[in-house]
């Protein structure tokens, strides 16, 4: 029996245990209070990033597009595949079965197989086993329904032209990242938003919700149109091509220019490469440059019209003086400059005409150093010409401070002086539209996925370099060149007055040692065409060739090539009428009609012959590409130029064809391609 | 041994019976959406866990009507026959999460450490009422409690089931304090206690000391031993004000949080009903453990004292240990939260230990209005 316990003792002991226990349950109050209320919005943001996980796929990308709309760079759906290993039974046989299916004859099945199954016993919850794969094959595999395998739609960059203006395009990595050329510069435009597919995961990092259609709820995409023409950049990369190949040289570049917009319409480097490749399997950086604008090299005797230019405007010569070349040998200081044929009494005309090393140092000497500077820098060398492509280099001038009389000398002659190939066909330009430097542009224009368009480039005037008068006079002289006796004879066309000038210059050694390489050399020449109206101007550099190195020799060749076929291209009639005029137009300009040299009988029903004009190198088999994601006007056009003749059937994109990818077909060969559109 | 008329079911206590009755429909409630992982629409959890509860009301009732006096006499047997299923345990236990803790008795699984708590909080009361005087004792009577209290422990500890363990010391040292000791006994145990802390160290599992130093710093190890205090944090946190809503939590439904619907279902509690809710949780059982004080304060006898103050203490430290891990001021210990868990051997033994507290509760009204 208890009394009640009033002793203190016990009392204490109440109020102790009572404080105790309203101690720690206050504790939890205020503890829940600061998780929940004070650091709430962090806590509560660390668990929205813990379960709403991103997949990066790489995002849609605009079309790049040649002036007249053909494609030059698109996006084209693939499949990409994953799995989550832990899931996935019977890895060995898994791994064998899909590597049976996405086999290539680039990828061994017996590669595939181990690397599949190397990926398949990751521990981790989720691996890429192919990224952008062909849907059919994948849908193949999904078809199968094996577990803790899935897809996802994934665009990947295609370029149907292949090589095609490679350099200047640029490439993309696997997420769909511009890496250089157009792809790097209008990145952003092309990219629009990125795609980051938002999906919950579970704990395990499984995704819960992934379907295909929001992968593809794509974000806005902008299309570029570049200033380049695919007809013209092909002919361009033929000749230079043929050339470089015949002078057994190392390299080679191009550039076609509007002379008086200053668009480029097409620039070459060679050799190739073909952005559809990887680059890890591919070709080395050396390869994948845009030389036309990132390299430096001497110029030679391109420059001599820029000095007399200088001449004329200076008003120290008026166009008609003699110059005394000394024969051949002229020395200045310990140096001595030397003609390659010795000339006694020049013209000016004439020392652009025969390319008198002495006649130009003589003038340039004349002149002074401040008047050739100016001249040179109003022509825009040493400074960039802001095409808006990566890596663009201004070129080197030497100071003007202290600047050695043999320096000045070289210089007139284009030595000692460090030019890009962009720098040299837009001053060229300059002297082609009457004396007005232009800005070299290459995107055309912006356009939003509705196609309207964001940012037009219309021609910008940098500045008046020389007067018209000049510039009449300087081409009159440069028509010299490719006449009778000139050094580039071989420049010259049929029914058209060609101005123009070689360049042969040496290189620096690359041996550590100072001076020039005894044995390498640049062949170039720089011209435009109709010289009275000019419509393009064309610069061919031929870089180390074999045998007998002079620009008039290894360059005027390959100019006369591409301007003869450039215009012809562009209706540009010749003057003399030698050649009959045959209704050439561009083959492909509008999608579907197909025009061969013969009149039009060739565009029947679904099949399209091939034309047989344009087609004189390739002789001998190609292998048939892989069509499949392809539009039909890519499939059209890459048949056209391969003379192969295409039987089409359905519509949208490619998704078979037979002969199987990989084929050897020569020219004139059939193949037959199914399209349909993506569901 | 049953002795209830009219009279006694005057005396019974609606009050804490209603708050009892109370916190069990939150519990269930959030046991609900606590199960559901997923978007899923697998209730058996919840099914399972409405059979317990009955069965645990049951059980309860029965306890009731059991007069204090049956429990007194009868708290030796209790006794000793947990300790026996403790070793059986030992020796015939299934293995779980690799510790023995289940014994199975037919169709169910007894866990014999629960039956040790109610055992050992009787066998006390038994004990002190033998002593009649309302006097603190003297320190040489505590060596036969600490003797009952060491031999279930040191079983459970052996199991291992620290967390269990830990709770009977923690009843055991309540009810020595309650009761009242010696300053200079009061003294020594602190000292032994510091003093035993570095040698029991020695004596943990790694992942024991792992969760230990994880309690210092998260951090440590995020992705093992620390993972389940930071997602529980997370989730607690992410909870707010006013919480996601009922089945809106997202870190328990995409199982980032383990265990949401055993050891960590307070975290599901405070995600979706938010700081509101958790308080109303946390004063309910606060109340809850004020009544039993009272219970205690108000007992005719002092086997009724010491039983409901062992009962309030299981409840008050295994609420404020798990309520304490879930909000990261407590290590990481496997203790659930009373009416809010999943489990069955844990629901019966809260409910009938509820119903030892009210049948104590009525007697000792019905013997203070008989005056």
């Amino acid at each position: 029996m208890k009394k009640v316990n009033t002793n203190k003792a016990y009392q204490l002991r109440l109020l102790f245990v009572f404080i105790v226990v309203e101690l720690l349950f206050v504790v939890c109050i205020i503890r829940a209070f600061q998780l929940q209320i004070l650091s709430g919005s962090d806590l509560r943001k660390m668990a929205t990033r813990q379960h709403f996980g991103t997949i990066r796929l790489s995002p849609d990308r605009g079309i790049i597009f040649d002036r007249n709309g053909n494609q030059l760079a698109v996006s084209t759906m693939t499949l990409s595949l994953y799995a989550h290993p832990t899931k996935v039974p019977k890895k060995k046989k898994t791994a064998r079965t899909i590597a049976k299916i996405l086999r290539s004859p680039r990828q061994s099945y017996y590669k595939l197989r181990r690397i599949f199954y190397k990926k398949l016993r990751q521990k981790s919850s989720f691996v890429w086993l192919a990224r952008q794969q062909e849907p059919r094959k994948v849908e193949k595999i999904e078809k199968l329904k094996i577990r803790g395998l899935g897809s996802i739609p994934e665009p990947k960059r295609f370029y149907p032209c292949r090589s095609l203006a490679a350099q200047c395009i640029g490439y993309c990595n696997i997420d769909g990242i511009g890496l250089d050329g157009i792809e790097l510069k209008y990145n952003k435009y092309l990219r629009g938003k990125p795609v980051r597919l938002l999906v919950a995961r579970d704990a395990k990092g499984n995704p819960i919700i992934m379907r295909k259609q929001e992968a593809f709820a794509t974000s806005k995409v902008h299309h570029v149109y570049l200033t380049l023409d695919e007809t013209i950049q092909h002919i361009v990369e033929e000749e230079l091509a043929r050339a470089v190949v015949k002078h057994r040289a190392k390299s080679g570049m191009a550039i076609v220019m509007n002379p008086n917009t200053g668009e480029v319409l097409a620039m070459a480097n060679y050799p190739f490469f073909n952005p559809n490749r990887r680059p890890e399997r591919g070709t080395s950086l050396n390869r994948r440059r845009n030389r036309t604008v990132t390299d430096l090299f001497e110029p030679g005797s391109m420059f001599k019209p820029f000095l007399v230019a200088a001449a004329l405007e200076s008003k120290k010569y008026k166009g008609t003086e003699t110059i005394y070349c000394e024969n051949g040998h002229f020395k200045i200081g310990r140096y001595t400059i030397h003609d390659v044929h010795p000339h006694k009494y020049l013209k000016l005309s004439e020392v652009i005409k025969f390319s008198s090393n002495i006649g130009a140092a003589k003038i340039g000497t004349h002149l002074g150093k401040n008047i050739v500077y100016t001249t040179y820098r109003k022509f825009g060398f040493g400074q960039k010409t802001g095409i808006g492509l990566p890596g663009e280099s201004p070129g080197v001038m030497q100071p003007l401070k202290n600047l050695p009389p043999i320096s000045l000398a070289t210089m007139s002659f284009g030595q000692g002086i460090a030019v890009t190939a962009l720098q040299i066909v837009t001053a060229v330009s300059a002297i082609a539209n009457g004396g007005t430097l232009m800005k070299p542009y290459i995107v055309k224009k912006i356009v939003d996925a509705q196609g309207m368009p964001l940012l037009v480039h219309q021609p910008v005037r940098v500045r008046k370099v020389i007067s018209p008068q000049t510039a009449h006079l300087l081409t009159s002289f440069m028509v010299g060149v490719t006449s009778e006796g000139g050094t580039a004879t071989r420049a010259a066309i049929e029914g058209f007055q060609v101005a123009g000038k070689t360049g042969t210059s040496q290189k620096p050694r690359t041996d550590g040692k100072r001076g020039y390489d005894p044995t390498k050399f640049i062949g170039s020449f720089v011209g435009f065409v109709p010289a009275e109206d000019p419509r393009i101007t064309i610069l061919v550099v031929i870089d180390e060739p074999k045998g007998i190195p002079y620009g008039g020799v290894v360059a005027a060749p390959a100019f006369k090539a591409m301007a003869t076929r450039i215009l012809r291209y562009m209706n540009v009639a010749p003057k003399v009428q030698e050649i009959p005029l045959v209704a050439i137009s561009h083959p492909f300009s509008t999608p579907g009609i197909v025009m061969t040299g013969k009149p039009d009988k060739a565009h029947q029903g679904k099949i399209v012959n091939a034309p047989k004009v344009q087609k004189t190198s390739s002789s001998e088999k190609i292998l048939l590409p892989d069509f499949s994601g392809m539009s039909m006007r890519s499939v059209i056009r890459w048949g056209a130029r391969h003379g192969v003749n295409l039987t089409l059937k359905g519509n949208g994109q490619a998704i078979r064809q037979s002969p199987k990818p990989g084929t050897p077909v020569s020219p004139g060969g059939r193949c037959s391609v199914w399209f349909t559109f993506p569901s | 041994m049953f002795r209830v008329d009219r009279k006694l079911i005057k005396d019974f206590d609606w009050g804490l019976a209603g708050l009892i009755l109370t916190i069990l429909a939150f519990g269930l409630i959030n046991l609900y959406s606590a199960t559901l992982a997923k978007g899923g629409t697998d209730h058996t959890y919840f099914y399972h866990q409405a059979i317990w509860i009955s069965a645990g009301l049951v059980c309860m009732l029965i306890a009731v009507a059991i007069s204090d006096e049956f429990y007194r006499e009868n708290a030796i047997i209790f006794y000793i026959i947990s300790v026996i299923l403790l070793v059986l345990v030992d020796v015939y236990g299934m293995i779980t999460s690799g510790a023995q803790r289940w014994i199975r008795l037919g169709p169910i699984s007894l866990q014999p450490s629960e039956l040790a708590k109610l055992s050992l909080i009787l066998v006390l009361g038994y004990y002190y009422e033998l002593k009649k005087s309302m006097e603190i004792l003297p320190l040489r009577h505590m060596i036969i409690p600490s003797i009952l209290a060491l031999i279930p422990t040191a079983l459970i500890v052996k199991q291992p089931d620290l967390g269990t363990a830990l709770l009977l010391l923690f009843i055991f040292i309540s009810v020595l304090l309650y009761e009242g000791i010696p300053w200079k006994a009061f003294l020594g145990l602190c000292v032994a206690g510091l003093a035993v802390l570095p040698v029991m160290w020695r004596f943990l599992k790694p992942y024991q000391k792992a969760r230990l130093l994880t309690f210092i710093n998260p951090d440590r190890d995020p992705l093992g031993a620390g993972y389940h205090i930071i997602q529980s944090k997370i989730a607690v946190g992410s909870g707010g004000m006013w919480g996601k809503g009922f089945l809106h939590g997202t870190q328990c439904k995409l199982e980032f949080l383990p265990e949401h619907h055993t050891d960590f279902v307070f975290s599901v509690l405070a995600e979706e009903w938010g700081f509101v809710g958790s308080v109303v949780v946390i004063a309910l059982l606060f109340i809850l453990i004020l009544w039993g004080l009272e219970v205690a304060r108000s007992a005719r006898n002092r086997f009724g004292e010491v039983v409901a103050v062992g009962i309030t203490a299981m409840f008050f430290w295994q609420i404020i240990i798990n309520i304490g891990m879930v909000i990261g001021v407590m290590p990481v210990v496997g203790i659930p939260l009373p009416f809010f868990s999943y489990g069955g051997s844990g629901t019966l033994t809260n409910l009938f230990a509820m119903g030892i507290l009210l049948s104590i509760r009525m007697r000792q009204r019905a013997y203070a209005s008989s005056f």
